[in-house]
């Protein structure tokens, strides 16, 4: 299990490259990302509440067949974020890689 | 369970949410559960799909710190305005000693009764006692009392004992029912 703190950066970033794409809905978001991450209804609702306070997203409301539909906008310092998280990753990476390499080394 | 019910029990489970942030979060799960309707799911379906509204609802606070739920509980119950509180304050030399000599007094009034009531229950027994020795004493020994009067002795001993035994027992019981009921009031009283 991934660490808690680790969990919710990964996913917020997730979110976020799901809105990369384009502006979404929640039931829509949860989609897209189903299959890749492991996020529910339920999770996703924290992690854009925290994304839109912290200024990486924004809300829209568009009228759908009689009803109010939220819609999620990533913002350009949503974009900076993202891009900077995925340079970190490139850093993370390499870490892998030396954790990888101890293990092989443990077995032989 | 309909979206109705799902909501509505979403709703309670929320309620020490902060008012705004409750509504804010059963909109974005209407919102769902009208996308899963739409997506062709029954209520039921959808119900089940998100699961129990009460695991939800501690998911959802989970993220809300603890002082903000405590501080809505606390508001909840009615909180002291500040006058209130400036006033119990300020007037704190004032009711605190007014406070303190009635614990006092119904505290010396309690310790007067039990004496009272131990007292009678000892001098009572030994005056019957003492009587009912002075009988016997001069029945034995042939004092110059005559004999009626240490029979009289004996009997009025033994009527005092008795006498003395029984109203200690009733006043020591009285007293204890006094003060379980003394306590179970001040307890009522700062729970409210």
């Amino acid at each position: 299990m991934l660490d808690a703190q680790m969990k919710r950066g990964l996913l917020e970033n997730c979110v976020l490259a799901a809105l990369a794409r384009g502006d979404s809905y929640g039931y829509q978001i949860v989609r897209d990302l189903s299959g890749f991450v492991p996020v529910t209804e339920s999770t996703l609702y924290p992690i854009l509440r925290r994304l839109e306070a912290s200024g990486a997203l924004t809300v829209y409301s568009v009228e759908h067949s009689g009803r109010l539909r939220k819609f999620y906008h990533m913002t350009d310092a949503g974009r900076r974020q993202l891009e900077s998280f995925a340079a970190d990753w490139n850093e993370l990476a390499a870490m892998y890689e030396y954790i990888r390499g101890g293990l092989d080394h443990d077995k032989s | 369970m309909t979206k109705a019910e799902y909501l509505e029990r979403l709703r309670v489970s929320l309620a020490l949410m902060p008012p705004e942030e409750r509504e804010a979060q059963l909109a974005y799960y209407e919102e769902l559960f009208d996308d899963m309707l739409e997506d062709g799911m029954s209520e039921a379906e959808a119900a089940a799909h998100l699961g129990a509204p009460e695991d939800v609802a501690e998911t959802l606070l989970a993220e809300i710190p603890m002082s903000t739920l405590v501080k809505n509980r606390v508001q909840a119950q009615g909180k002291p305005s500040a006058l209130t509180v400036v006033l119990l304050v300020l007037g704190a030399p004032l009711w605190l000693p007014l406070l303190l000599s009635a614990f006092i007094v119904l505290l010396s009034l309690l310790i007067t009764l039990w004496a009272l009531g131990l007292g009678l229950g000892i001098v009572l027994p030994a005056v019957g006692i003492s009587l009912i020795a002075v009988g016997l004493g001069t029945l034995l020994g042939q004092t110059a009392l005559p004999l009626l009067m240490a029979v009289g002795g004996i009997l009025c001993g033994a009527g005092v004992l008795i006498l003395g035994v029984l109203l200690m027992g009733v006043i020591m019981r009285g007293f204890t029912r006094l003060c379980r009921a003394i306590w179970r009031g001040c307890k009522k009283a700062l729970l409210k």
